[in-house]
Parts: structure tokens; sequence; C-alpha cells
């Protein structure tokens, strides 16, 4: 298991490995998202408190989902950078920060577009949707931090460090809706005797939940294969793949 | 199939989720894509010089 992992940090190995699962994850997210969207807006029943506009639900919370998970991937890659200081860690931090910083975005704005038939208003400095802005405000200066350091390696080092400090926000999103007066609705139960939310609708959120894992895991294999190119150009097998195709 | 995108007044705000979401999927993808196609352009091309 370990050796795996030890031969999986090496550029060429994982662009090699990763190459081979791109076309499954592809197809596999397009086949999770058609049948998540079909389910929910057109199979799924209208809710009796807030009618249709609570369709945003399947991509809204699957992409709020995503903001925190993605930014779990990139705290713990830039701990494995910091300790272990491979290179594809390193590459992880700055790749997730993007797709992260996509993902909040959408959470945010759709989250809004929801709010405003909802609650009136498109947003409010409530603590829920204040620590989630938060959030993207740390994806940026991530971003930011490894762009404007020339030495990659050294910027990786402390882009590693700021999303390393940045993870006390996630308990304080997910208990924002606890912890404060909020006009957010409460956490949903999920894995419990009684889901929080019927399973007519359940089943279609979760659909999308892991349409949109899936889709994180298709995008960052991309854009990691992008980046190994870029930093490992000089190199002789990277030529000869060039040349290859 | 009116009434479902009328989506009961509120089209605006559901489809505008949605078409923002795709929009944001979708480029995530083309622009991944068409920096691969750059890189191996660019490393071509100082392999031909």
């Amino acid at each position: 298991m370990w050796a795996w992992f030890h031969k999986l940090s090496s550029p060429k190995y994982y662009y090699k490995w990763s190459g081979k699962w791109l076309p499954w994850l592809g197809g596999l997210t397009i086949i999770l998202s058609a049948i998540g969207l079909y389910w929910g807006l057109v199979v799924a029943p209208t809710d009796y408190q807030q009618g249709e506009s609570y369709r945003i639900i399947f991509i809204h919370v699957p992409a709020a989902w995503m903001s925190m998970f993605v930014y779990m991937v990139m705290a713990g890659a830039g701990f494995v950078a910091l300790v272990w200081k491979t290179k594809i860690s390193e590459i992880v931090v700055s790749e997730c920060a993007v797709i992260g910083a996509v993902f909040t975005a959408i959470a945010l704005v759709t989250g809004m577009l929801w709010g405003k038939p909802t609650w009136g208003t498109y947003w409010t400095w409530d603590a829920r949707l204040t620590s989630e802005l938060i959030l993207l405000f740390l994806y940026f200066g991530v971003i930011a931090i490894y762009s404007s350091i020339e030495d990659k390696r050294v910027a990786a080092k402390a882009a590693s460090m700021l999303s390393i400090v940045g993870v006390i926000n996630i308990p304080i999103i997910h208990y924002s809706v606890t912890w404060w007066n909020s006009l957010h609705q409460p956490n949903m139960e999920i894995v419990s005797d009684k889901p929080s939310m019927d399973p007519s609708m359940l089943y279609p959120l979760l659909i999308m939940a892991i349409a949109f894992k899936v889709y994180f895991g298709w995008v960052l294999f991309m854009r990691i294969r992008n980046e190994i190119i870029s930093r490992e150009r000089a190199t002789k097998w990277v030529k000869e793949l060039v040349t290859a195709s | 199939m009116q009434e479902f995108f009328y989506m009961d007044g509120k089209w605006m705000y559901v489809w505008g989720s949605y078409a923002i979401t795709l929009i944001a999927l979708v480029l995530s993808i083309v622009f991944a894509n068409s920096r691969k196609k750059k890189l191996f352009r660019e490393i071509e091309d100082s392999l031909e010089d």
C-alpha cells in the first residue's frame, strides 16, 4: 500500500495512471448528472412550502458540500506537501484551490438565487453565508500566494500553510446554523432512522452529490496532468510523450 | 411542458441557477483541455527549434 503511494508520488507514474481514469470519470459524471437532474427536476414532487424553487437544492447543496470537501482534500495535500514534500501533493494544493473556488462560487450564487424567492433577499450577513464567503476568500488567498511566488516549490509551501490554517473555517461553516440564529435552514439529517428529507427528494440529491464528487476527480486529474506537463517539460519522458502524440 | 419550464413563476431563479452551474462546470473542463493543447503545442515548438 505505502509502496503504491510512494510510486504514485512520481509525476511520470501519476500521469500515466491518471490517464486511464479520465474517460471513466468523465462518462460517470455525465451519466450520474443525467439521472440526478432528471430525477430532481422531473420526477421529484413539488415542495409543499417552497413550491418549485426548492429544486435549486439539487445543485446548491452538492456544490456547498464540495466547497468544504475540496478544502479538506487541499489541506490534506498541503500537510503531505509540508511533511513529505512530494511534487504531486504540491500540485494537488494549487489545483484544488481553483476547483474549490468554483464550487464555492456556485454554492454562493445558487444560494443567492434560492434566497430571493425564499427569504425575500439575495444576501444577508448571516453566519452560514458569511463563513462560506470567507471560504471563497481563503481559496483566493491560496491561488494568489501560489501565483505570486515564482519558485513553485516555495509557493506550494506557503499555499499549503494557508490551506492548513484555513481548516478552522470548515467546522464554523458546518455548525454556523447551530451556533448562531440563522435564516439558513438547519443541517440535514441524512444518516438517521428518520431523514429530514423525503426519499423522493433525498435520492436525487445524493446522486447529484456523487456526480459532483466524480466531476471533481475528473477535473482534478486533468488539471494535475497539465501542471505535471508544465513543470516537467524539460524532461525526456515529456518530450517523448509530446512527440508520440 | 410549459408548466415545467415556468417553475411556478420561479423559472428565472431555478433555470438561472442551473445555467450558471452548467456554464461554470463546462468551462472548467474546456479550460483544462485547452491548456493541455497549448502546453503540447509549446513543447512541440520548442523541440522543432
